[in-house]
């Protein structure tokens, strides 16, 4: 059992830490100043771990202190363990039996692209390695991965020479539980990038929880690397991405929507029977990957996947510009909308420090937005289109064509599939 | 720093380096063979990679590679087998005399032997070449100095159902990366070239045979050391 597991410890973390923090909160709760606390998360992404305490500003001080207790010197007890085993196995049958495929799919796609390292590992912990996770395997994860050049304190709202004084006070010099004895050997491994495929039959047809049934549904999704968020070019493939929008069929519309972005116009409304064409655009230190996710009836699964690989296909051609610009302007409103939100401007802060040492205003990426041209999204549609791709699918898979035949309607002018011939129909 | 592999003295070191496999492997049956064409351009001592054209179908497309390919009934021996495809892939004719040895072969996951030709093809510029264009999509050279720049080098660890397994190289930042086999391929170039300024990262990997260098920089470690203690444990 070994480098797979860490990227698992990760979905204890989140686990154990809510739980560590609720206690803290329970003994503050007696404590009538810090009746201004508010709220205490932590969440797991695929490349990044994140802490994040909301309070009033006058309980910085006693803020950042939590923060550093919490982080250096987790109590890892017995029974605290046992417990967070139990709450990661709920979540990964919760994981298995609730319609909405997401973040089943998400990992698969992952899995498929990053064949075997990196991001492509298991983020979500196997119930095999549930068993194995104890206090000393957490403590070599910690040792090895929570060193001070992979961290960073990040506040709002408040005044960069207090949190500096506070980081002084409670992070500098602080031995952490696990102890910093021998050196350490981190992984600096490079996401490598090699395309595949990733197939989960499974039966879907009755997946409703309550008394509703929901159809039966295959889910595909198919990806193409884009590339870092260190590159220029991310700025036109996050365009690409707004352009490409869609979403459920069942979505009401409405401003800001999407509904004229090309996943609903040129697949939602035109073909009655998909369920779902969105596109995603996931991005990291040292890749990316764009990805358009569709669901159908099992039956229509091979037309599926045509209209979605003619969809990439024609990211290659031209760009309208006045879809562009649309594009663009619902890029840039949601960047500020969501930059109006604390958790995001923490991961903003946190990812971009962590990354580049230096953090891109809102009005810096607003700029670079502006200047995206339609031959800049034509020229990154061609390279992503070189690569191989990366397929993931859950479902009845009967129908489902081969990679090597996605791969070939991929590099064709087209996008259609290869034509099979069957001799009985 | 970097010693002048382009000199005659140089080239006599490699060869006599390479001489024991090549002798040992030169006629061992093997599945495909590359050329790794040391060239000089513009005075600046480079290995000349081709990028695979996105037409071709398979799981190598698009990506970088030497030139070579699977060896046919036809061929004497691997070394035929790289100039052959050399001079298909990119219209580039080797003579025989320029080849240098061959470096250890590698393995692909589907067991296949490649044998990498290690040749001097001299003062070469990239641009004039005219590469065949249902093969190949261009062809680059990265100097050897930038490729051993510790910036640009890195490695990636595999893991196979829940257990690391082996580690390659990847080199970065030139016009596209450089990884898998042919990253393991210039790794063992760098090693014969450069001794002492390469570290080298790859771990793991098994191949049975592992002749063809003199001294590695460290011994390869085989996957079955590993050890029963959880955690970070890498076999290196």
């Amino acid at each position: 059992m070994k480098r797979n597991t860490l990227v698992e410890l990760l979905t204890f973390w989140k686990n154990w830490h809510f739980r560590l923090l609720l206690d803290l909160t329970a003994k503050m709760k007696f404590c009538l100043r810090w009746k201004s606390m508010g709220v205490f998360v932590t969440a797991r992404h695929q490349d990044t771990t994140m802490y994040a305490v909301s309070a009033d500003s006058k309980g910085l001080d006693t803020v950042v202190g939590l923060l550093a207790d919490v982080v250096l010197q987790p109590r890892l007890t017995d029974e605290e363990v046992e417990m967070t085993r139990m709450a990661v196995q709920f979540e990964l049958e919760d994981l298995n039996l609730r319609p909405d495929p997401e973040p089943l799919l998400t990992e698969m796609i992952h899995e498929a692209a990053y064949r075997e390292n990196t991001v492509g590992l298991h983020r979500f912990c196997p119930t095999e390695n549930i068993a194995k996770i104890n206090r000393e395997v957490l403590h070599s994860y910690l040792r090895n991965y929570y060193t001070p050049d992979r961290m960073v304190l990040a506040g709002v709202g408040v005044e960069h020479e207090h949190l500096v004084d506070c980081a002084r006070k409670y992070l500098l010099g602080v031995q952490p539980a696990w102890g910093s004895a021998e050196v350490v050997d981190i992984d600096r491994s490079v996401a490598q990038y090699t395309g595949g495929i990733a197939k989960l039959e499974r039966d879907m047809s009755n997946v409703s929880l309550g008394p509703t049934p929901i159809p039966e549904l295959t889910h595909i999704m198919v990806g193409l690397e884009s590339c870092s968020f260190l590159e220029e070019d991310f700025i036109p493939f996050a365009v690409l991405n707004m352009m490409m929008g869609g979403g459920g069929s069942f979505s009401a519309g409405g401003p800001g929507k999407g509904m004229f972005s090309r996943l609903y116009l040129n697949v939602l409304n035109r073909h009655h029977w998909m369920y779902n064409a969105t596109s995603y655009h996931h991005s990291y230190e040292d890749t990316g990957l764009l990805c358009i996710h569709a669901s159908a009836d099992p039956r229509q699964v091979r037309e599926m996947v045509e209209i979605i690989t003619k969809e990439f296909i024609l990211m290659g051609g031209s760009v309208d510009a006045v879809e562009l610009e649309r594009a663009k302007t619902q890029l840039t409103s949601m960047l500020m909308m969501n930059l109006e939100s604390r958790p995001v401007i923490f991961e903003d802060v946190g990812r971009q420090v962590l990354a580049t040492r230096s953090r891109k205003l809102p009005h810096e990426l607003c700029m670079l937005i502006r200047n995206v041209k339609p031959e800049d999204v034509k020229r990154v549609a061609s390279k992503m289109l070189r690569g191989k791709p990366a397929v993931a699918a859950l479902g009845d898979l009967t129908d489902l064509p081969t990679y090597e035949h996605i791969q070939t309607a991929l590099s064709s002018k087209d996008g259609r599939l290869p034509r099979t011939y069957r001799l009985f129909r | 720093m970097l010693p002048d592999c382009l000199s005659a003295e140089g080239e006599l070191r490699c060869r006599r380096l390479l001489a024991g496999a090549t002798a040992r492997l030169r006629a061992r049956p093997a599945s495909a063979a590359v050329l790794v064409p040391l060239c000089s351009v513009r005075g600046v001592p480079a290995l000349l990679y081709t990028l695979r054209s996105s037409r071709l179908t398979g799981r190598h497309k698009g990506d970088v590679s030497f030139p070579g390919g699977k060896c046919d009934p036809a061929d004497q021996d691997v070394v035929h087998t790289a100039l052959r495809e050399t001079r298909e892939e990119l219209g580039l004719a080797v003579p025989e005399e320029h080849v240098w040895g061959l470096l250890r072969p590698v393995y692909d996951p589907k067991k296949a032997t490649v044998v990498p030709v290690l040749a001097g093809v001299g003062p070469l510029d990239p641009q004039s070449l005219r590469p065949n264009s249902e093969e190949v999509d261009e062809v680059f050279a990265l100097p050897l100095a930038h490729l051993l720049q510790t910036k640009n080098q890195g490695y990636t660890h595999f893991c196979q159902g829940g257990h690391f397994r082996y580690t390659l190289p990847v080199f970065l930042h030139g016009p596209h990366r450089v990884w898998g086999l042919t990253a393991v391929i210039t790794e063992f170039a760098l090693q014969l070239l450069a001794p002492g300024t390469y570290q080298p990262h790859l771990a793991g990997l098994s191949c049975s045979g592992a002749e063809g260098l003199a001294h590695p920089k460290q011994p390869l470690a085989s996957p079955c050391q590993a050890s029963s203690t959880p955690g970070l444990n890498k076999g290196l």
